[in-house]
């Protein structure tokens, strides 16, 4: 079943600005002239973000076969067990936003941080709309998806991003490339798996995390959404 | 016959998808197809055969992903030796009558180019080059580069092909729904830059549909004197949940093709989803219909990675990335600061100019690797087009390769010696280039003179296929106190040239008043004559309020400016805000912070402009070192210790760092004009590790370390373990700092530090990142763990405390 990869362009979805703030690693309200200058950043930079994702469906053994042998029993095998199906996507908020703060890097480094910040509010943001989207299309056929997990989620290696790369193109479908280190450029970019029907499970949140010590544990998307 | 003269008076019908086939005959998804040339062989020339059958002129070998990053050697060579005769086999079994070509098929890396992936474009062209030497190894009719989404890897890929072979080259790029590659690249700066660099044809393909491509073949046609290609996708893919299909068909697909020949597109095919079928009915439909002429446009332009400059009307390219007669910029240079030119390049873009000038020409400095370095980091700064400024032939060429779009180059003049070593680099690379009118007699005093050299490099440009249009004659300005009569000769000759040689012009302006008081009113009112003679661009200060008056009031009167709205804009907008240039230090700051002077409080308010005006102020009446140990230093350390009681975030200590960072300009420059020394405290080598190209948290340090007054080394990101011993060697730091956010680049972090360790053990090294903590940072040997900025401060404090007590 997996004979196809789709391309799907998004609108812009809301702008969370806590969201963006708690990024930047400020965890109180914006004083005045912060907020002043995350205004001049949103400007200047929401109109040049695009919202792309493609992906495939198909049977959620055939999807783990895919990933070959050395991926057994990881978190991959645990969070697909149950599913019927599941969906590999990749997703990016385009090239645009790197543009922007590799320009700003040296010569404004707060502007910097809260693109950066703004760039990561993005791209989580338009992952939750294609989820949602997958949720209430598969709903209508009776089935529950599962929360989305990326390559380099607990013991699922990064090194799954070169097959998710092999299977989904995203190169040519959504300009999204992988270098030798395994990251993506753009930079606020995602891949990731979905579990669909069966018992595919919610994630654990922040608990099902190893790193204790995150400054970001107990955040918003930590709840266990 | 070869495509070249075939394309001449016909349209060349090329093929349509192969991917799409090789997977409806049974490659999975997920494998190289490009192997399947060697496996399956067979199945490959039948569908080469199949297109030649349905009426293709041109098949691409199946190789859209052969390089090196995918293959080995040997079996790169036995793939394209087979693509080479899978696509001859098809010719041969195929029953079509048709002239019969095959292209070597090139298809993006998959990797992204520096400044923003980790692929060095001299990495690139290398890549390409590889593969181009063996499609003419094995005998192929022409070079078919395809769905490139970013103009400076489609820069790499012809460069290859112009280096390694004389073939023939057809260059399309991918182009997304919004008309520009992913890159940001709109079609009329494909054709300024690929033209300029000798494709034969530029076109189109892959991503979308005949529909929505019609708006890019559009623009393409009304920009290109080449013939243009297109090479659509059948729509879109779209599923009925058993299978996939396109939303276009053959007779849709054939009728749109052939409404886009009918405009004047030359050269067509099909990209995903088309088949034969779709091919067969688009040469059906055309047969009967012939090609429209290929018109010469004789668009004079320039460009950068994202838009093309069109000299339709005067324009202004700023002159301050240039030494001369700028003792801080000289300092800069000397220094290796680039931030003083990324920041004269974002405000002169601020201030309306359209072009901006680098010179970096100094005694003392590798000018090749300067003034490269300066165009790679100004062009991830900003977008617009650039004059490579330089009379070193060495440097220019490494400038020109480093490009991406197509410059102007600043500058040839009339010598033998500098027409030989210029006109082949610009031939090559691509460009416009200014034409000084001197040579080896000096500049003539007549404006005859100068037309007549003009006239002697217009045509020896000609010799070289450069065209008219790229050549923009500078008729020299020289001061009018030593001659009464230089501006009416330079006037003559520019009026001569623009008017009776239909040339373009540059002119640099502000040499006219030369020893002369109130300067500026004499410049501007020679750029106005300038202007009214026919000057295409001036090269000036765009921060000068007399010349931008002088410049919108022209176009108003010219008639270039519709309705006035652009003159409007400036008098209501841009001009009140210019006039009263200084930023008034006298309101009082918002309060909140604990006490501390105005300066002090302005910085850890992190308020730019107050600060700056506050220090300017100071200095009229203390001392520089007062200033920065009174209170830049005490403000720093206020918000550091806000920022470390988790009282203030760090947003808030960046922002105060820059405001502490525009003060210290100020003392900067002060200092160079009294001709004082400021001392720094010692080098600091800083790098994000090889491998890891997140330096969002290096950047804050190093920012936080400048203020402290340390002697930051930034080597920047994905920094090999030898870059950083030669750093320290160099510049005898006693201090590095390195960052590593990914826990695979961790080895790497521990691989510098070993060979740091081992050949420069005086060194000491604190590390810090998101993978890393107090205990891993010892185990890996490194002498210090800081978790934050304000820490890394602190321990460099300390080091550089206990080197003074030792001295």
């Amino acid at each position: 079943m997996l004979d196809g990869v789709f391309i799907e362009n998004y609108a812009a979805p809301p702008v969370d600005e806590r969201e963006i703030l708690r990024y930047a690693g400020n965890k109180a309200d914006a004083d005045e002239s912060l907020k002043k200058l995350l205004d001049e950043c949103l400007r200047e930079c929401l109109p040049v973000l695009s919202y792309r994702v493609c992906y495939a469906v198909g049977k959620a053994r055939e999807l783990e076969e895919t990933f070959g042998g050395e991926y057994k029993g990881t978190l991959l095998t645990r969070r697909l067990c149950g599913a019927e199906y599941a969906a590999a996507f990749a997703a990016t908020v385009g090239l645009g936003i790197d543009r922007l703060i590799l320009r700003y890097t040296e010569v404004a480094p707060t502007k910097a941080l809260l693109l950066q910040a703004i760039g990561a509010e993005r791209i989580e943001a338009l992952c939750d709309a294609f989820c949602k989207d997958m949720q209430t299309e598969w709903a209508t056929k009776g089935f529950k998806v599962g929360a989305r997990f990326s390559a380099g989620y607990g013991d699922f290696p990064l090194t799954a991003q070169r097959k998710i790369f092999a299977l989904l193109s995203p190169e040519r479908r959504i300009g999204l490339t992988l270098n030798g280190s395994l990251l993506m450029t753009p930079t606020k970019s995602v891949t990731a798996i979905v579990p669909i029907g069966g018992n595919a499970t919610l994630s654990g949140g922040c608990a099902e995390c190893e790193l204790k010590e995150c400054e970001m544990r107990g955040g918003v998307r930590g709840q266990g959404t | 016959m070869n495509v070249r003269e075939f394309l001449q008076n016909n349209i060349v019908v090329l093929d349509g998808g192969t991917g799409t086939l090789l997977q409806a005959a049974g490659l999975p998804l997920g494998e190289l197809p490009e192997r399947w040339n060697i496996t399956h062989a067979d199945v490959v020339a039948d569908i080469h055969r199949a297109y030649f059958d349905a009426g293709s002129n041109v098949v691409c070998t199946n190789t859209f992903g052969a390089n090196a990053l995918k293959f080995d050697g040997a079996e790169l060579e036995k793939i394209v030796a087979s693509a080479v005769a899978n696509a001859r086999k098809g010719a041969e079994l195929s029953k079509g009558k048709q002239p019969k070509f095959v292209a070597l098929d090139i298809g993006p890396s998959g990797k992204l180019l520096k400044p923003y992936g980790d692929f060095a474009f001299e990495e690139a062209v290398a890549l390409f080059a590889k593969t181009v030497k063996l499609g003419v190894k094995y005998g192929v009719d022409l070079v078919f580069i395809e769905t490139m989404g970013d103009s400076y890897e489609t820069k790499a890929a012809l460069l290859a092909v112009k280096e390694n072979s004389e073939l023939p080259v057809f260059v399309s790029n991918a182009y997304g729904g919004d008309g520009k590659l992913m890159t940001g690249a709109t079609p009329a700066a494909m054709v300024a830059m690929l033209e300029s660099m000798g494709a034969d044809a530029i076109g189109a393909n892959c991503s979308l549909g005949p529909k929505q491509l019609a708006p890019v073949a559009e623009e393409l046609l009304a920009k290109a004197s080449v013939p243009v290609l297109i090479k659509p996708n059948a729509g879109l893919p779209q599923t009925d949940g058993a299978r996939t299909y396109y939303d276009v068909d053959e007779k849709e697909f054939a009728a749109e093709l052939v409404a886009l020949v009918k405009k004047g597109v030359r050269v067509i095919g099909g990209c995903c989803g088309t088949t034969p079928a779709y091919i067969g009915e688009t040469a059906k439909v055309l047969a009967g219909v012939s090609p429209l002429p290929l018109t010469e446009k004789n668009i004079a332009c320039v460009s950068s990675y994202t838009h093309a400059v069109e000299f339709d009307k005067p324009l202004l390219i700023g002159e301050r990335i240039n030494p001369t007669g700028k003792k801080r910029f000289k300092q800069a240079l000397l220094d290796g600061e680039t931030d003083y030119a990324l920041n004269e390049a974002l405000s002169q873009r601020d201030k309306g100019a359209q072009l901006l000038d680098v010179n970096v020409g100094l005694p003392g400095i590798d000018e090749r690797k300067t003034l490269t370095e300066y165009i790679e980091k100004i062009q991830a700064v900003v977008d617009l087009p650039l004059q490579i400024d330089t009379s070193d032939p060495v440097a220019l060429e490494s400038a020109l390769r480093a490009y991406n779009g197509k410059p102007l180059v600043n500058s040839v003049n009339g010598k033998r010696e500098s027409m030989d070593a210029v006109f082949p680099l610009v031939k090559k690379y691509g460009g416009a280039v200014v034409a000084l009118t001197l040579d080896e007699n000096g500049i003539p005093e007549t404006w005859e003179g100068r037309v007549a050299i003009a006239e002697k490099i217009v045509n020896e440009a000609a010799r070289y296929g450069i065209k008219k249009k790229d050549v923009f004659v500078d008729t020299l300005t020289m001061s009018v106190a030593t001659d009464k009569n230089a501006a009416r000769t330079t006037l003559s000759a520019l009026r001569f040239v623009s008017r009776e040689m239909g040339l373009h012009s540059v002119l640099g302006v502000s040499n006219v008043s030369f020893g002369l008081p109130a300067r500026e009113t004499v410049n501007a009112s020679f750029f106005a004559l300038a202007l009214e003679n026919g000057l295409s661009a001036a090269i000036l200060n765009p921060a000068s309020v007399e010349m931008q008056k002088t410049y919108r009031a022209f176009l108003a009167l010219n008639g270039t400016d519709e309705n006035c709205g652009e003159y409007i804009r400036f008098a209501t907008e841009i001009l009140p805000a210019a006039t009263p240039a200084t930023v008034s230090a006298a309101p009082p700051a918002p309060s909140g912070t604990e006490g501390g002077s105005p300066l002090q409080t302005a910085i850890s308010e992190g308020l730019k402009d107050r600060a700056t005006a506050l220090c300017k102020e100071l200095l009229q009446e203390v001392s520089p070192l007062e200033i920065v140990n009174g209170e830049i230093v005490p403000a720093l350390d206020t918000v550091g210790k806000a920022y470390e009681e988790k009282r203030a975030y760090l947003p808030r200590l960046l922002m105060s760092a820059e405001a502490a960072k525009c003060a210290f300009e100020v003392i900067k420059n002060h200092m160079l004009s009294t001709g004082e020394t400021q001392t720094k405290k010692c080098k600091f080598v800083i790098a994000t590790v090889k491998g890891d190209i997140h330096d969002i948290g290096k950047n804050i340090v190093r920012t936080l370390l400048e203020n402290y007054g340390f002697d930051v080394v930034d080597l920047g990101r994905d920094v090999p373990p030898e870059t950083v011993l030669e750093a320290v060697r160099t510049h005898g730091a006693p201090l590095v700092g390195l960052s590593a956010l990914m826990t695979t680049t961790v080895p790497s972090m521990e691989e510098t530090i070993g060979l740091l360790k081992a050949h420069a053990p005086a060194c000491k090294i604190v590390v810090g990142g998101a993978v890393l903590n107090r205990e891993y940072a010892e185990k890996i040997g490194a002498d210090a763990y800081a978790k934050d900025g304000m820490e890394t401060v602190r321990y460099a404090e300390k080091i550089y405390a206990d080197l003074c007590k030792n001295k």
